[in-house]
Order: C-alpha cells, then structure tokens, then sequence
C-alpha cells in the first residue's frame, strides 16, 4: 500500500513578494510509520500540513496520499486522512459527545455505526464520564483529547497531528504521546508536527527538520545524529570577557564553531570535549574571566538543526 | 487621573482607526435627521405640499367650487385621477390621501338634499391626518357659504314674493362669497416666538429626537471593545498592571462621553444651519442637556458592558435600548400625540425627560432654571446606572 | 443533503443558546409593537386627554338684545359635548393667560378682542364696515394636537359668525335689490336669515365627508387592521434582519475559532458546507416570522389577512432576511466587524423602507425611495394583504423582493466562496 509521497510542492503568500512557506518539498511518508515534522515556529510546517490535507492549493507540485492526488481527487484524500488541527477547533456550547457526533456526521457516518464509533472515542480519550458536558466547562487538557478524538471517528488510514501538545500540561501531553504510539500500532500512518525535538526523537520513525519553508534534513534519529558526526556541544557562562574569549576560541583545533556570546553565555561545537576542557578553562583564567557553568551534551536533534542552521531550535 | 486619561485616549484612537465608527456617529444620524424632517412636511414651504388625489366624477360648478378651494389651500397638492384609481395610489403612498366628489353632488347641493364625499386615507397616518383637516376646513368653508345663501335667499323670497330659484339663489352665493371673503372675524395662531402653524415643526422634532437616538449607537465601538478586551484578558492585564477597576470603567466613560458629545455637537450643528432649529437660544441649557445626555448613554454602555460577556449580547443589547428608548421616549414622533396617560407612562424613561429638555430649548426658550427639573430626573438615572455598573464590573 | 441539515441543526441551536440574540429576535418586536400599539390607541381612534384651554373674552357685545358673539365664542368651547376634549378655565386678562402657556399651566390661550360683536354685527354692508377682529389662539410651541382641537373649534364657530354675518348681508342687499327700502324691514330680513343660517348650521351640515381606509384592488370591504399590527409588520422585518444576521455572522466566528477550516478537511463539500449555514439562516428566521405573526395574533390581536398570501409573504420575508443577513455579513472580516456592518445597513433600509412608521407613513417621494430595498417591498405587500389584499395584491411586491433576494445570495456566495476557496 502507497503512504503519502511529496512532489516538489511550494506555496508562496502573497506573491511576489510574500514569504515561501513551502519551497519545493519532496518526501514520502511510508505506510504505518510515525513521521515528525521537525522545525521552528514559521519553519513551513502548518502550510505543508494544509497543503496535505487540501485545505491550501499547493503553487506548484503534488501529492498523493494513499495513492490519491491532493490537487485532482482531495474528495478521495479527505475520507482517508484525520486532522488534528493546532488550535482546539470544536464548538463550546456542544457538549463533548454532541461535538463527536457532530464531526462523525461531517465524515460521513450514520445510524449505529456512527454511536458505535462515538462511543469507543469516548472510551479512547476517557471522556466517558464527562461526555454530557458542554466542552466550555473541559479542562485545556480534556479539550485537546477531543480535538485529537474528532479526527478518529472515521478510522482514518492517515492521522496528522499539528503540534498537539503545545500549551498543555506534562500529564496530558504524556497520554498524547502514548496515544500517538497506539495509532501506530493500529496500523495508522501519523505524520506529526512539532518544534519540541524530545518528541520527535521519541515518537518519529523518521523525521525531516524543515526550516524557512525547505527540508534541510531527513532521516531516523541515527541517520540525522551521524549528520554532526561525534560532535559534542558544550555551553559555557563566563563572568566577563566572553565577546574576547569567544574570538579566542574560534581559533583552537578541534572548534568546528562557536556561537556569539549573549549575557556572557556562548556554546562550542567541538569534536573532542575531553582535551579541549582543560584549554577553555586555561584562556579564561589567562583573560582574567571565569566559567560560572559549563554544560556537555551528546549530539541530539537539537545539535543537528544547530549544526545545519546555526541557530537553535527555539529561536 | 492619568490612568483613566490613558485609557480613554486609548479607546478615541482606536475608534478613529474604525471606519465603520463615523458611519455610526455621523453619516447615519444626519441622513436620519433630514430623512424624518422631509417626511413631516410643514405648511409653508410649498415644495413639500401633501399630494392629494382627487376624482372629480361630478363636475358641476358646485363641485368646481370646492376644487378651487382645495387648490387654495396651502397645504395640499392635488393630483387628478379617476374614482377607480385613488385606492390604490393611496395603498401604495403615491399620495397622502385621496377625496371623491361623487356624480350627482352638484345637483344634490342645489337641491339642499344631503351629499357626502369620500375620504380615503389610512387612519393611522399622520399625513392623512393632515390632509383630512385641510379638506374639512375647506368643506366647512362651502358648507357655510352653502347654509348662508341659502338662509338669505329663503328669507328675501319670503318677504319679497320673489321666486326661490335659480336666479335668486344664484345671487345670494355670490353676495354671501363676497361677505365671507372678507370675513369680520378672523383667528389667529400665535406663540412665545410670534405667528405659528399647527403643524408638527418637522425640523425641531427630527433634529432632537436624532440626538437622543443615535448617541446609544455610537457606544457600539466602546462597548464591544471592552467586552473583546475582558474575553482576551486584556483587562486583567491592566489590573495586573496595578490599574483599579474604577480607573478602568473611568476610562471608558470618559470615551464614551467625548465620543457622543462630539456626535451630538455635530448634530446640533447640522440643526441649527442647516435646518434652522434654534439650539442656541440658551447656550448654558443646551450644554448641560447635552453632557447629561452623554453621561446618560456612557451610563448605559457601562451597564451593558458589565452585565453581558459576548460581543453578540452587547450588540443586540444596545440596538434594543436604543431603540426602545428612542421610540418611547418620543424622539421619533412627538409624546403629545400619544395622550396624556401614555405620555406620563413613558416618563419614567430618561429619553421623554431629554426630549422635553430639547424642546423647551430649541421651542420656548427655555434657560437654565426650566431644564432643572427634567435634568434632575436622568441624572438619578445616571447615578442609579453607574452604581449598578461599578458593582457589577469585573474585569475577568 | 443530511450534512448540510447537520449543520443547519447545529448553528440553528446555538442561536437559540444565546439568550439575547433569543430577546432580540423575540421580545424587542413585540414590545415595540405593544407599546407604539398602545401609544396610539390599539383600535381606530386616537385618545386624547382633554386640552387645558384658558379662555379671556373681552368682547362687551354689540348692544342690548344681541347676543355678544364673544360669549357665542366661548360657549362652544365650554358646550357639555366637548368637556371630554378641552377643559376650558376663564380668566380676566390676555397677560394671565399667556403667563400661564408659557408657564406650561395650560396647552393653548383663546383670546377673543373687544371688538368681536361690533366687528360682527357692526355693519349689514360689506366694504363699509369695521375692521375685522382677530381671535388669538396663543399655544405651547412644544405642543400641536391639543391647540389644533381648540383652534378647529374656534375656527368652527367663528365661521359661523361670519356666515351669519354674510346671510344678514345679502339678504339685506338682495331685499334691496326687490324695492325693500324700509330699514326696519330690511333689518329684520337681515336677521331673520341670520337666525336661519344659525339654526341650519346647528343642525347637520348640507355636505359630510365620508371617510374609508383604502380599499384594495379587487377587494370591496374595506378591513382596518389595528395599530399594533401594522406597527408590528415593520418591527418584524427589521429584527429578522438582525435574527438573519447572528447565524449568518457564525461563519466567520467559524473562520476565527478553526472549525471551518476544520470542517474543510473532511469529505464534506464547501458547497454543502455553506449550504447547511444558508439554510440555518433562513430557518432561524423562518420560525422567528411564524413565532412573531403568531403571538401578534393572540396578544395584540392581529388580524393578518387571507392564510394563502400571508404564508407566502412570510416565506419571502425569511428569504429577504436571510440573503441579506448573508450578504451584509459576507464583506466583512471579523464578527465584530459584520456586527456593525449589518447594523448600519439594517438601521437605514428600515429607514428607507418605512418599518419605523409602521405603515403610516405619507406619500410622494418615499413611495419612491422605498422601492429600491427589498425589505420596502415586502412592507408594501404586508401593507396590502393587512388592508385586505389577495394574491394579486403580493405578486408584484413578492416577486420583486425575491429579484433582490436572489442577488444578495449571489454576491454572498461569490464573496464567500472566493474568501474559503
């Protein structure tokens, strides 16, 4: 079975001189594995996904989703594919099961299918109890498990998850991703988004790092990981004198970068930790500064978008 | 102080960069104001004459008598056509009324038997209402000339042996016309500024009454914005920020009052130019009824904004109070003609206390000491609004 | 279909969970209607609390045997059939009684001269005589109902002077004319007529006017539906508008909360997606019209016409309502906005199309004026069938209202469907 191949999609707003959200992507998503969207905020992410679920005509480029075109049969694509969109989009003053009901209708379903399916929701997302509540009265947690539950109705073969778990507490956010893994293992395909890079490594099969609308990377987690090499990344927070001691550094074998310093905090990208320490701590002392803190850490998604970009992920 | 300043220039900046908010403020009350004026039409200019349509099935010269008293009447505009027209143009208002000189009237009048006209008006119109006066002044007019004719000529015959024909009765009408056109006893209509008409001062009602109606209207922006700026959070930033909450219901009072203070200026303006309603005859009276005026409506938003949490609610809510309190309260047709028990009922509201200020203002030269009373009562209004405001108000 | 009545279902229940949308579409109309109803009486006739009139007659009368004409003057204002109009106080000088107008005691001064009776009686022959004496109403110039009853009574009798007057002069004149030269006998002539014109002028006059309601076309009866209702017919079309435009607005509320997108990643259509918003629309104001024309009929008690064209009148009305609520709410950009948008322009077509005057409103150039809102039209077909009217009254007035209708729901449609393409 065909998952979801991407061919050369772009999307600009506003031409000619808008922002390319989208800017020749090519991928694909196989059947049944877990995709992460990996990216900062603008990075391209919510318009790729809309341009997969035929909310955005792409510019230029293609498709398929289960073997159908998103731009020639999106009637095809939409009864495969269940969208979780980033912000809750329900209606407060339905109750929980009416707004269930109200979105199966709008995938189609009927008569005791539709009850049946309403029901093992409820049961999925443990809102049985409170399904006869309108959703103004749901916590922002129980809220969210309805938006993801809306996209379940119709067992869909495909699942998109647009950041999910942004704003939401660590307790609600570990069922999400517990859920997510269960998706998998009921043979969904999941393509999720999200700028939090200890998501993607723990859920994704494979995940593509997007920035400013181009896919700078795609890989598993290893594969990306190797991109760096057995690079280490180390954070160090001086007293005084880190603008000199930052140009200093960039100097030294085995630097491959160095960040430029803000509030006297700077990282170094180095490839052997344990002989370069000893010499950091040398040159502050030399220039009559001292390291108030100093961090390693192994290569992670977070070094790989670092390395790629030169910026962190969360700028 | 400074607070409440900044969040009242807040809201004026705001409003100006709505450019839905000068629709509200100005473009719809000015075409209300002349529309209303154009529809209640005063006597003495002749280009808003009552049509009246008249089917003359008789033609006789009694019946061509009447017509020319009809056509003399300052008031009316007459548009000929056939019996089997005036319903409807009556029922599509292509004419305020109509009047049916019946075949046979002439020849019933010389005969002395009675003779009837038909009327066609609907009832409940203000213009048939006018129409109808101006027609029966007229046919009490022929009437009396009719009755004294015949009174003279009976009574020479009588005395005389002269035949009562024709002739005889033919010469009594035009000796008793003659008479009558130069009649000994005349009446006069006067008031406090001199000679005056009866009819409705169309101008001095729609101008007042326009400001009375469209001042709620202008709360729109404000009101709406405060119930956005409490869902967002916004004002509970501003308490956060150490702003209390009387500073911030301040605040926004203080924009609603310049806001349709400036609206009411400009409508003040408008009457008195270009309507010629005299607002300034005392000016100290007209200031004090206009700031109670904006304290009343920014005493409204204020209740609106702290009772209703959506945008919908608000809206709807204003709509309905403008409205009602306009219409009951006599800014869009004059209390008076509503009786004395409706009138008395309809006190109650602060609109009818504003409108009778208004009036006395721009109609009978009221000055400070006359509007005291009626001053008196919005602001127990103002007052009880405000406290019920403040109480309710919650910034969250 | 079933999607879009699932949809119709849903936005027509949130509209009936807000309960001032509920107070505006609902109680606003009939209240209007009930209290402008009761303001100008619920049946015929206007009800007016007498008029407090002073009256100062300085009239001395014109001799001995006559009767003064300012006494003459002040008994037909003081007659026992008109205490229920006018309550008439005398007073001794015209100063006091223009104090107390002014002084809001009394709505209106007759102030009647010294010289009435000598003006009246003075003299038999016209050209000759004194000059005329002028009667003076002096009124509040807040007021005009009330003055207009004292000055048409006034005016009356004082017709009646002047046609005594006349009667005497040409009978006199026309004796003279047949050889009566001695004055005695013209005198007596002279008042002998003016005594008959007197009698005849108390009793009924020669030529009364008849007054009817417009009939309508093809009808004969003439049917005089009450106040309320009529005030009602104009208060419901322009809150439909409003009932219209709250479900309308829901799209962009839609739009701004992330279900409309939503809604377009699943299987169902736009078309059917803004199909199901049409059709809530129309039935939110659909049963708005039914609920109102219902509870006019039993609490204010209206009479609304023939059952055939007031159904179909009232399904043209929850059209016009409908296209209109979409189509103001299709320019705009956020509910905030369209909230705005849709008041401006509801306020001025009810403006326009006369549903503040109820139906009584005057001719000429607003008859006009009003053709150009589809909202005038159905006021005018409303009109017709309240006064009586059949189905050959609405068709023209339906027809034209549906041409306005169909364009608004095709620019909405463009509009909208050019916006969420």
């Amino acid at each position: 079975m065909e998952g979801i191949v991407v061919q050369g999609l772009r999307k600009q707003f506003d031409p000619p001189r808008g922002p390319v959200a989208a800017d020749d992507l090519s991928f694909d998503i196989r059947e049944g594995e877990i995709f992460s969207l990996l990216g900062p905020n603008g990075a391209g992410k919510t318009t790729t996904i809309s341009m997969l679920s035929c909310l955005l005509r792409p510019d230029v480029g293609d498709a398929r989703v289960g073997g159908f075109s998103v731009t020639r049969e999106p009637g095809k694509v939409k009864e495969l594919i269940g969208v979780v969109p980033q912000d809750v989009a329900l209606y407060e003053d339905l109750t929980g099961r009416e707004n269930l009901l109200f979105w199966g209708r709008m995938y189609g379903l009927k008569g005791p299918r539709l009850t049946q399916r309403v029901d093992e929701v409820l049961e999925l997302i443990g809102l049985v109890d409170r399904q006869k509540d309108r959703l103004g009265k749901y916590s922002g947690g129980m809220k969210r498990r309805v938006n993801i539950g809306a996209a379940l109705l119709h067992n869909p073969r495909f699942l998109y998850l647009d950041e999910p778990t942004v704003g939401i507490d660590p307790q609600s956010r570990r069922s999400i991703l517990d859920g997510v893994k269960d998706f998998k293992a009921a043979g969904v395909t999941v393509l999720y988004t999200t700028h939090y890079m200890e998501e993607a490594q723990e859920l994704s099969d494979r995940i593509g790092i997007l920035d400013k609308g181009k896919m700078i990377a795609l890989g598993t987690k290893d594969e990306l990981v190797h991109l760096v090499g057995e690079h280490t990344r180390i954070e160090v927070t001086l007293d005084r004198e880190a603008q000199s001691l930052a140009a200093q550094w960039r100097d030294l074998p085995r630097v491959l970068d160095v960040s430029e310093p803000e509030d006297g905090r700077l990282w170094l990208l180095a490839e052997d930790a344990n002989t370069l320490m000893p010499r950091l701590f040398e040159g502050a002392r030399a220039a009559g500064a001292r390291i108030t803190e100093i961090n390693l850490a192994e290569p992670n998604l977070e070094t790989v978008f670092l390395h790629l970009t030169g910026r962190a992920l969360r700028d | 102080m400074r607070r409440v300043w900044d969040i009242a220039m807040k809201e004026l900046l705001q409003n100006r960069r709505d450019w839905l908010a000068p629709l509200f403020t100005l473009v719809l009350p000015a075409v209300f104001t002349a529309f209303l004026g154009l529809l209640i039409p005063s006597a003495d200019e002749g280009e808003s004459r009552l049509p009246l349509a008249l089917a003359d099935a008789d033609g006789s010269p009694a019946a061509v008598r009447l017509v020319e008293g009809l056509r003399e009447t300052p008031l009316l505009r007459l548009e000929p056509m056939t019996a089997s027209e005036v319903d409807g143009a009556v029922q599509d208002q292509k004419v305020a009324a109509a009047l049916i000189i019946p075949e046979g009237f002439g020849a019933a009048v010389e005969a002395g038997q009675p003779a009837a006209l038909t009327f066609v008006g609907v009832q409940t119109s203000s213009g048939a209402q006018s129409v109808r006066q101006a027609v029966w002044s007229v046919l009490s007019g022929f009437n009396t000339a009719t009755l004294a004719a015949k009174a003279a000529a009976g009574q020479v015959a009588a005395e005389t042996g002269r035949p009562l024909d024709d002739t005889l009765l033919g010469s009594a009408r035009s000796l008793v016309e003659a008479s009558l056109a130069a009649p000994a006893a005349t009446v006069r209509v006067t008031d406090a500024r001199g000679s005056a008409t009866l009819d409705a001062g169309s101008f001095d009602q729609s101008s007042t009454g326009s400001l009375v109606n469209w001042v709620f209207f202008s709360l729109l922006g404000v009101t709406a914005n405060t119930v956005w700026e409490r869902s967002r959070g916004l004002l509970r930033r501003m308490t956060a920020a150490g702003v209390r909450g009387s500073q911030i219901i301040g605040g926004k009072m203080l924009a609603m009052v310049i806001l349709s203070f400036v609206q009411q200026l400009l409508l003040v303006l408008l009457g008195q130019f270009a309507f010629g309603v005299d607002y300034f005859s005392s000016p100290v009276a007209l200031l004090v009824t206009m700031v109670s005026i904006s304290m009343l409506a920014a005493a409204f938003g204020l209740l609106i904004t702290s009772l209703f949490r959506s945008e919908q609610a608000v809206i709807a809510t204003i709509i309905i109070t403008a409205l009602l309190l306009a219409a009951l309260g006599g800014a869009w047709f004059p209390l008076e003609i509503t009786g004395a028990g409706f009138s008395r009922v309809a006190h109650v509201l602060p609109s009818a206390w504003l409108m009778d200020s208004l009036h006395g203002i721009t109609l009978q030269a009221w000055g400070v000491g006359d509007i005291l009373r009626p001053m008196a009562v919005v602001w127990m209004w103002v007052v009880g609004l405000l406290a019920i405001a403040v109480w309710r108000f919650r910034p969250d | 279909m079933m999607r879009a009545l699932t949809i119709a279902w849903k936005d027509f229940r949130h509209v009936y969970r807000d309960l001032a949308g509920l107070a505006m579409m609902f109680v606003a109309p009939l209240l209007m209607a009930a209290a402008l109803g009761a303001a100008f009486g619920s049946g015929d006739n206007f009800s007016v609390t007498a008029v407090k009139t002073v009256v100062v007659d300085q009239d001395a009368g014109a001799g001995a045997g006559t009767p003064a004409a300012g006494a003459t003057l002040t008994a037909a204002l003081t007659d026992p059939g008109m205490t229920d109009l006018l309550a008439v106080t005398r007073l001794e000088s015209s100063e006091t009684a223009r104090a107390a107008v002014d002084e809001g005691d009394a709505a209106v001064a007759v102030i009647i001269p010294p010289g009435l009776s000598a003006a009246v009686m003075g003299s038999a022959s016209p050209g000759t005589g004194s000059a005329a004496a002028e009667v003076e109403i002096y009124k509040d110039p807040a007021l005009n109902v009330g003055p207009s009853i004292v000055a048409a009574v006034v005016e009356s009798a004082t017709q009646s002077l002047n046609g005594a007057r006349a009667a005497a002069t040409a009978a006199a004149r026309l004796a003279m004319s047949s050889s009566v030269t001695e004055p005695a006998v013209l005198d007596e002539v002279a008042s002998e007529a003016a005594g008959v014109f007197a009698r005849a002028a108390r009793a009924e006059a020669p030529v009364i006017l008849q007054e009817r309601n417009p009939l309508i076309e093809g009808v004969d009866t003439e049917k005089r539906p009450n106040v309320a209702s009529q005030v009602l017919v104009g208060m419901m079309l322009f809150f439909m508008l409003f009932g219209a435009a709250t479900p309308a607005r829901s799209i962009l509320d839609e739009h701004r909360n992330g279900t409309l997108p939503r809604l377009f990643t699943t299987p169902t259509r736009r078309s059917v997606i803004l199909g199901g918003k049409y059709i809530s629309v129309f039935l939110v104001v659909l049963i708005q019209a039914v609920v109102l024309l219902v509870a006019g009929r039993f609490l204010l008690g209206a009479d609304w016409g023939e059952p055939g064209p007031v159904a179909v009148l009232t399904l043209v009305s929850a059209l016009v309502a409908a296209s209109l609520g979409l189509v103001t709410v299709s320019f705009a950009k956020t509910p905030g906005q369209a909230g705005a948008v849709s008041s401006a322009v509801f306020v001025f077509l009810g403006l326009i199309s006369g549903n503040f005057a109820g139906t009584a409103s005057i001719g000429g150039a607003f008859a006009v004026v009003r053709r150009f809102s589809p909202v005038g039209w159905l006021m005018e077909g409303w009109s017709n069938v309240l006064f009586g009217g059949s189905w050959g009254n609405i068709a023209l007035q339906s027809g034209a209202a549906l041409a306005f209708t169909l364009v608004c729901f095709g620019i909405a449609t463009f509009l909208f469907r050019r916006r969420y393409a």
